[in-house]
């Protein structure tokens, strides 16, 4: 047997078999013992099963016959055919369409009842046809119905009452026969049907329970992503389907409105027929008459003159989109009822500027949930109203837990903005006054800003036919040949003069405001610029501009002229609205101004108070310097320098005081929007860089008038001070500590310009941020001022701590930036540029 | 004299083919008494399920009473060749025999060592267990409890004919004690009595399967049914089906299924021959779940035709498939009978190319017929056409089966025309739900 040895290969399905016919082949069969390598398949039938007798017999028939025998076929129980009654029970004949039969998706759905009445029935509805009238069917319906109302619980006859439609008398027999059936019913219900599953899962094994539902197979992630989907679209095609549902609503009422029309056409017809009036004499007069009674019908104008208008415009389109959430067909047609008769007595009503009322354009439009009509306009917070709003990011959305209320018409008219006599508080912080933007840099025209919902800064704009030339106004050059042209400006031998009596006469300062205030007549300007800038000297209007940076200084170049340039920004700033320095007083409202009018005598108290302020702080210098002079550095000069440069400062600072309240204001609207505490931190960041910078290269520039000590001297000295002042600002700020002043006296020398650094404390006092913005830059300045300065400001502080609250740093910041300019003009390029930089960060 | 009880296995006398007396071993799966007479479910050993019947005791052969052993009743697989699980304890109310089974400790157990191609989804003891959710047929016995192996329903009416079913159908219990349960020929509503069927035609004026007719030549037609759009047919068609099929589950709805109802029309309407039922989406190749011929028709080659015609689908997909299993036995002999002929025709068909002999692989025939190439292999090893010739495998065609081939197909009158087909697959995994 040594066929037996070899394996033969496993048959390879790919691999052609040839064909034989076994005749072909007679040594096949000394191959047939090979046969077996190939492995038996599987029958696919149960073990058991397979072995059974007839399919074991059928099977061993088939290979030995090639077919089956008929008695060799495996047995089945019998069927029977040819029943008798068939021909009665499916009566009439079924033709054969000639198309393949096509079902028609719920064809099938007949109204039929499920119950099907049996012989005990006929013979209850025969009787009962004696009495009234019932049919089969009916009867059939009936008992459906009942069966199906019931579920553990059999229907009761008031019950069933509602659900038949049949008399009563009818209802009742057949109630009374169904209820005793189905009592003797053993299988509950009348309606045989095969056994649910039960929810408990007690019926898993019930082998009479069949077609469970499947349930764990259809939760699946695609599914679940579908149906967001088409939920989303689901969403869309009610929208727009019942925007369409608003639109025939429309075309109905319209069509309504022609039928009437001609209705009463025909009407007036007829009435001039019977009048009659063929020549038409009774129809003019009534057209006469009805001329005169005609009420005028206008057109809502929508305003342009004011930037809430805007706002109604947006808000139009969110009410548009909302539109079709909320369609009830009632509410639309009151509204539209009730129109005609509004608009024809609001409408002349308005004289002015008509007033907008968005329900005007938005006749149609469905009332949100919470329809009020103030509440209505800022309600809501649908992602549909998000969708469509311009705010983007700073579109106001509802906080979870606030409550919102409406604004309230008998209070609206206190605004500080509102000018007295319309009722408002009128501070004049809230006047319009000449206003131009960095960012993009163009004079802006009358504007007042204030701070609108959530910190925003809104800048209302007034119109006016000078409005051209501002545009105009203040385009780039303007600073620029300032700066390059100094020597014949009359600004610049005011910076001379101030830097000279900086040094020297430490009371020499007075006219500053007078000598400044030439510079801001500039020569290269028109006429008509020249003439507005006149208007604005005489406190016409106000007009600030404190920054321009667009240019970086060429170079090293003139230190003292970028320096000077610097100052100019600052000084022309200050000093342009110098002149509306009494205004700004006035508008100082908030806080007791004593010095409400810049005149002769007050700063001749102004200069008493400075004189004493200066004695304090000779003293306070005095024991500073002792405490600091284990920490050794440079101490005896820049005690005397920081006194002459207290005076200046504290000088400056007594100008500035008057204005600093218009340049925050001016401040806060160049920020517009921008939230406040973001502004403040990045203020603050731009200071210290500046700071820095600056310190370190004052370091290498020691000069005899420098005020500049060295980095950790400053820090020696200020850090813990500033520390504990912080707090401090936070809680009590009227009472401003000096070392608080420090820092603000820093970001004036260091930042360089009041420009820069009023930001930071502008932002404090209008984002009411003192937290985030005042201590960042209080304690990152309080690192790198130079020691002595950081003696110069309380007096300044003081003395604007007296007035203002908002005042002291601003003063401080700009005092210390002239004083800083005049000692250090060679430090200031580096610095100039970073200040430069750092204010076109904070601008964007 | 003794007690017969559930499990005694005796000589039970029942006529066979030829209507010749014979004592075939039998075991008594219940017993029950109508008018004061015992009568007794028996199933004859070695003999198919559909065979079991009630009997009267002079039937039984009482000298060759075997009382079940003790071991016999937790059943065990390796019993008596072709034995059955011998029936737990019962209890009997009111002469109908009503089994406790579903908690039955014994028949768990074996569901559940017993499982072998049971889903994971099989839990673990105590809490009862759901059978896996594809398929259409039951490959263990966890649900063969002593309810499901007796025959419930005693006759059905359906048309012109009256079936014996062959095994259990979850027809609702109150329906199971009737003498006849009434099917609607179309509809296959079941009806408890005849005036009931009476009243529903009036109302049901379907005269054809409620689906769309995808073949039709001559008098046989094809429908195709939804299981999830015509959920009331589909159920019907499923309990009429159990009737006849043994692994048959009915335990999830039908809702990945299509239902093709092979009819034969005459005046009166399409009537139902035959059916076979097929997975949406099937993971194993099925294209067949369930198959069946309704006994009538039986043994007049609407089995073969119905396959035929499944085939033919899976060819218009573009798929080999094969029927679910487990297979029964007129399944397999049926699926056998069809795979061979099939199988032989192309190989009998295969001409001699420029003399060379002729040649063909498994795959080929596999991808011709749409029969799975593991069907093509079983088949040609059955018909015994394999074999090893120097040193490489051949087909060999004996005299023997190409006779008996022809003669077979002499006698297949009953052919699906392709042509005839009207039929666009689907493809059910881009739908969300079967």
């Amino acid at each position: 047997m040594s066929k037996l040895s070899f394996r033969a290969r496993a048959l390879d399905a790919s691999k052609p078999l040839p064909v034989f016919r076994c005749e072909d082949l007679p040594d096949l069969h000394e191959y047939a013992s090979i046969n077996r390598a190939v492995p038996q398949m599987p029958t696919g039938m149960e073990k058991e099963e397979e072995s059974e007798h007839h399919l074991q017999r059928a099977i061993s028939a088939q290979q030995v016959y090639g077919e089956k025998r008929d008695n060799m076929v495996i047995p089945v129980p019998e069927a029977e055919c040819n029943i008798t009654h068939y021909e009665s029970l499916y009566p009439g004949e079924f033709k054969m369409p000639k198309q393949l039969i096509h079902i028609q998706p719920f064809s099938l759905d007949t109204e039929q009842p499920d119950y099907d009445l049996d012989s005990e029935d006929d013979t209850f509805v025969n009787k009962l046809r004696k009495k009234m009238e019932i049919t089969a069917l009916q009867f059939e319906e009936m008992i459906d119905r009942l069966e199906k109302g019931s579920g553990q619980q059999l229907v009761s006859l008031q019950e069933a009452k509602l659900l038949l439609k049949e008399d009563d008398e009818l209802i009742k027999e057949v109630f009374d026969y169904w209820s005793r059936k189905r009592k003797t019913c053993k299988g509950g219900s009348l309606i045989p049907n095969v056994k649910q599953e039960k929810r408990d899962g007690s019926s898993t094994s019930d082998p009479y329970v069949a077609f469970r539902r499947r349930t764990e197979k259809m939760q699946t992630r695609k599914n679940r992503k579908n149906d967001e989907a088409s939920y989303e679209k689901m969403l869309k095609l009610r929208r727009d389907l019942s925007r369409a549902v608003t639109i025939l609503e429309m075309i109905k009422r319209r069509e309504k409105s022609k039928r009437e029309l001609l209705h009463l056409t025909l009407e007036i017809v007829e009435k001039r027929n019977s009048l009659p009036d063929f020549g038409s004499e009774v129809m003019a007069e009534a057209l006469a008459q009805r001329a005169l009674v005609k009420p005028v019908y206008t057109i809502p104008i929508i305003p342009l003159s004011n930037s809430n208008q805007y706002r109604h415009q947006d808000h139009l389109d969110m009410k548009d989109y909302k539109k079709p959430e909320k369609t009830e067909a009632v509410r639309t047609k009151r509204k539209y009822e009730k129109k005609p008769k509004i608009q024809p007595l609001s409408a002349p009503q308005h004289s002015g500027p008509s007033v907008f009322n968005p329900k005007d354009l938005n006749q149609y439009d469905f009332p949100s949930s919470d329809e009020e009509p103030f509440s209505q306009i800022h309600s809501g917070s649908s992602e549909a109203e998000e969708e469509n709003d311009p705010d983007g990011c700073y579109a106001f959305r509802r906080k979870a837990g606030c409550q919102y209320y409406a604004s309230r018409p008998d209070q609206s008219g206190s605004w500080p903005w509102v000018s007295p006599s319309e009722g408002g508080l009128g501070d004049p912080r809230f006047r319009y006054c000449l206003t131009s933007l960095n960012m993009p840099r163009r004079c802006i025209g009358l504007a007042r800003r204030r701070v609108g919902r959530g910190g925003r800064i809104l800048l209302d704009r007034a119109h006016t036919d000078l409005d051209s030339i501002c545009q105009s106004l203040d385009s780039d050059p303007e600073p620029e040949p300032l700066a390059s042209t100094l020597p014949n400006s009359p600004l610049r031998n005011s910076n001379t003069s101030t830097s000279e009596t900086n040094t020297s006469h430490p009371i020499s300062l007075p006219h500053l405001p007078s000598a400044s205030s030439p510079s801001s007549a500039p020569s290269p300007t028109p006429v008509d610029l020249s003439q507005i800038l006149l208007n604005i000297k005489s406190c016409r209007w106000r007009h600030f501009r404190p920054r321009t940076l667009s240019r970086h200084p060429l170079g090293g170049g003139d230190l003292s002229r970028s320096g000077l340039r610097d100052f100019n920004r600052a000084a022309s700033g200050l000093t342009r609205t110098l002149s509306g320095g009494a205004n700004s007083q006035n508008r100082a409202g908030l806080a007791p101004a004593p010095v409400n009018v810049f005149t002769a005598e007050q700063y001749q108290q102004h200069q008493e108070q400075l004189a004493l302020m200066q004695k304090q702080q000779l003293e306070q210098s005095q024991q500073q310097q002792q405490a600091n002079s284990s920490a050794a550095s440079t101490p005896n000069t820049q005690a005397l320098v920081s006194k002459t440069l207290d005076q200046a400062s504290a000088q400056f600072a007594a100008s500035a005081l008057v204005t600093s309240d218009q340049l925050l204001a001016f401040k806060s609207k160049e920020e517009l929007v921008l939230a406040s505490g973001v502004n403040g931190v990045l203020a603050g960041a731009g200071v210290f860089k500046g700071l820095h910078l600056s310190s370190t290269a004052s370091a290498l520039h020691q000069t005899n008038q420098s005020t500049h000590t060295t980095a950790t001297t400053a820090q020696t000295f200020l850090q813990p001070s500033s520390n504990s002042a912080t707090p401090s600002t936070n809680a009590v700020p009227a009472q401003l500590t000096t070392p608080n002043a420090h820092a603000a006296a820093a970001l004036g020398l260091l930042g360089c310009s009041a420009a820069n650094a009023t930001p930071a404390t502008t932002q404090v006092l209008i984002g009411n941020n003192i937290c985030l913005s005042v201590p960042s830059a209080a304690t990152l300045a309080g690192r790198h001022i130079p020691r002595t300065l950081g003696n110069v400001p309380p007096s300044a502080l003081k003395l604007s701590a007296t007035t203002n609250l908002q005042m002291p740093k601003v003063s401080g910041a700009s005092s210390m930036d002239m004083g800083s300019r005049d000692n250090h003009d060679e430090d200031k390029p580096a610095l100039n540029s970073i200040a430069d930089n750092t204010v076109a960060m904070e601008v964007t | 004299m003794v007690e017969i009880v559930e499990g005694c296995r005796l000589p039970v006398l029942r006529k066979n083919q030829e209507n010749e007396d014979e004592w075939p071993l039998a075991e008594i799966l219940s017993v029950k008494e109508v008018s004061a007479r015992k009568l007794y479910y028996v199933h004859y050993i070695d003999f198919n399920k559909r065979l079991d019947e009630w009997v009267t005791s002079d039937r039984l052969d009482m000298k060759k009473l075997q009382f079940p052993k003790k071991e016999a009743k937790t059943p065990t697989k390796n019993g008596l060749p072709g034995s059955r699980p011998s029936s737990p304890e019962r209890e009997v109310q009111n002469g109908t025999a009503r089994r406790l089974i579903p908690s039955q400790p014994g028949r768990k157990r074996k569901a559940n060592c017993g499982g072998t191609d049971e889903d994971s989804q099989d839990s673990s003891d105590g809490i009862p267990s759901a059978p896996r959710m594809t398929g259409s047929l039951v490959s263990d016995r966890s649900h063969d409890d002593i309810v499901t192996r007796m025959k419930n329903i005693e006759c059905i009416e359906l048309g012109r004919h009256r079936l014996k079913p062959w095994y259990f159908s979850p027809y609702p219990q109150e329906l199971t004690a009737l003498p006849i349960l009434y099917l609607c020929e179309f509809c296959l509503k079941y009806l408890k009595s005849l005036k009931c069927l009476q009243r529903h035609l009036t109302k049901c004026n379907l005269r054809h399967p409620p689906g769309n007719e995808i073949y039709r030549k001559g008098t046989i037609s094809f429908f195709e049914i939804d299981g999830r759009k015509n959920k009331t047919y589909s159920q019907n068609l499923c309990l009429i089906a159990k009737c006849f099929l043994d692994h048959k589950t009915l335990y999830y709805d039908t809702d990945p299924f299509l239902f093709y109802v092979m009819t034969e029309y005459d005046p009166k309407g399409f009537h139902i021959v035959g059916y076979f039922s097929k997975e949406k989406e099937s993971t194993e190749d099925y294209n067949v779940a369930c198959i069946l011929t309704l006994p009538p028709y039986q043994r007049r080659g609407y089995g073969k035709l119905l396959i035929e015609f499944s085939y033919e689908l899976s060819k218009v997909e573009g798929k080999t498939g094969t029927p679910e299993k487990p297979l029964s036995d007129l399944g397999l002999l049926s699926y056998r009978s069809y795979w061979s002929q099939t199988i032989l025709e192309i190989l009998m068909g295969l001409k001699p190319d420029n003399g060379e002999r002729p040649q063909i692989t498994i795959n080929e025939i596999s991808e011709i017929t749409s029969v799975k190439k593991e069907d093509v292999i079983s088949t040609l090893q059955y018909l015994n056409l394999i074999n090893y010739y120097k040193g490489q495998y051949i087909l060999t065609l004996s005299e023997d089966i190409v006779d008996g081939h022809e003669r077979a197909m002499h006698k297949r009158h009953l052919r699906i025309d392709p042509k005839c087909l009207h039929f666009t697959p689907k493809d059910w995994s881009k739908r969300g739900k079967w």
